[in-house]
């Protein structure tokens, strides 16, 4: 057996475990990144709807309603952005924007502790 | 004679067994990792399907919504299926329908009868499967009504001790004609229909049946020539842009006034002439759909009447497309499968809906 026979034999070895693991961690990668999307959606709207269903709340009971709740900094994991009209609540994070429908409303989501009051019309903080 | 190994040399062997090693842990690394997803997919799939079964079974918001105000679906009005909602929900495109019902997936939703057969309140159905649909008409079943005592004798109006009336109206389409001016007929009548408004029922009302019937005040004034323009979308009988000329002079026409009734919502006038000459409106009433036609004898701009045209449109109001339809399965790529049943009473017969919901991968 010559020298140079150990290296070669070494270098194939290691060639084909490079080549399974690579193959191994793209597959996996991507499933995982398209599970964390899922999950990401997923939470937006956790968040988003548990907002309408608030607003909805607020809509079909009588004057004098008032409620505080909190809005999470993170949505599960994920960081998000918020920003709303008269009759729509937006979320963005990463990638992802969904709008959500709300009866009318003034005033504005903040993170954190939000008070609704309904006298006549329904106000946001 | 064993062999002489070399120094670093690799056996053949030793070489295949951990390659082989190597293979069966990773094919067991995938395996576990695509059915520990597979399992969660299923979950999230039924528990979303759950979730918009539930949605539907409510009465939504806005209370009497239509497919372009809601925010949030439900077929149910005053404890009881709404015809009228779920025609709206048919409306609706599915893109739109999927976000408001909160899913995720894929879906369909349909509705079957006693027998199983389907029946087509949506059509075949709404969703993401097309089924095939052989083309049927149907008649609503319908109720005229022209005069209080046709109303009195077909209705079986009866009074409770505190004067609260009741009645049997069951149909799903009713036409108030003639002129219901007597104060004793309006009060009944609209008694009557805010009772039986809250099944969703279709009403159609042609002609100059009084002041502040169904949410809306009716006026009158005197007219004289003008033309129409129909609108886009007018439903009853004209076509889009069709120019409609009134030859006559001194008529007497209905004219509509906002309403100023909390039970009418989303009111539109389909059609209105200059100075109001002829009118179509239509508005939710409780959860009723209400259509309201008023003109006198005008002529077309083809030289024949409106009253013929108008008379066709409204017959045509009651027959519907209600097609035979085949059988409703996912794709066969779908993977986890979530089927969903709720039953309702509709006219003293059970409906079930069916709500699909399934993933491809």
């Amino acid at each position: 057996m010559q020298r140079g026979q150990v290296v070669l034999e070494f270098f194939l070895i290691l060639g084909v475990a490079l080549i399974i693991g690579m193959i191994y961690l793209a597959v996996s990668t991507s499933i995982l990144a398209d599970t964390s999307e899922q999950q990401r959606v997923q939470a937006l709207n956790d968040l988003g709807f548990g907002i309408q269903d608030e607003i909805i709340l607020a809509a079909t009971v009588s004057d004098g309603y008032a409620r505080t709740f909190t809005i999470p900094q993170t949505a599960d994991r994920f960081t998000y952005t918020m920003s709303n009209d008269g009759n729509s609540l937006t979320l963005k994070s990463g990638p992802a924007t969904i709008t959500y429908d709300l009866p009318n409303i003034t005033g504005t989501f903040v993170v954190g502790s939000n008070t609704i009051t309904k006298n006549g019309n329904i106000r946001v903080n | 004679m064993a062999r002489k190994m070399q120094r670093g040399q690799l056996w053949t062997g030793d070489f295949v067994l951990s390659l082989l090693l190597f293979m069966v842990a990773s094919v067991l690394a995938f395996t576990i990792i695509y059915n520990t997803l597979g399992q969660d997919a299923y979950n999230d799939v039924r528990l979303e399907a759950v979730g918009a079964a539930t949605l539907l079974s409510q009465e939504g918001y806005p209370t009497h919504w239509t497919s372009t105000t809601v925010i949030r679906p439900g077929l149910m009005s005053n404890d009881r299926l709404s015809l009228r909602k779920v025609t709206e929900l048919a409306g609706v495109d599915t893109a739109r329908l999927r976000n408001i019902l909160r899913l995720t997936d894929q879906f369909y939703i349909y509705f079957t009868n006693q027998s199983n057969d389907t029946v087509a309140l949506l059509g075949c159905g709404v969703g993401d499967i097309s089924v095939t649909a052989t083309p049927r008409n149907v008649s609503l079943s319908a109720i005229a009504i022209s005069h209080v005592t046709t109303l009195t004798s077909l209705l079986n109006i009866s009074t409770d001790a505190s004067d609260n009336v009741y009645s049997n109206l069951s149909q799903d389409f009713v036409l108030i004609e003639g002129n219901m001016t007597s104060n004793i007929s309006k009060q009944q009548l609209g008694l009557l229909v805010g009772q039986a408004s809250q099944s969703g029922m279709t009403f159609v009302i042609v002609g100059n049946p009084g002041v502040q019937i169904l949410g809306l005040n009716i006026n009158a004034s005197n007219v004289t020539n003008a033309s129409v323009q129909a609108s886009a979308g007018v439903q009853l009988g004209f076509q889009t842009n069709e120019q409609l000329n009134i030859s006559a002079t001194n008529l007497l026409l209905s004219t509509l006034d906002a309403p100023t009734d909390n039970a009418v919502t989303s009111y539109t006038q389909v059609v209105v002439a200059n100075n109001s000459k002829a009118v179509y409106a239509t508005w939710v009433y409780n959860d009723a759909r209400v259509w309201y036609i008023a003109t006198t004898n005008g002529i077309l701009q083809n030289g024949s009447t409106i009253l013929p045209t108008l008379a066709k449109a409204v017959d045509a109001m009651h027959i519907v497309q209600q097609p035979i339809c085949g059988n409703a399965a996912p794709p066969a790529t779908a993977k986890q499968v979530s089927f969903y049943t709720r039953t309702f009473t509709y006219h003293q017969q059970l409906l079930t809906m069916h709500l699909l919901t399934w993933r491809t991968r």
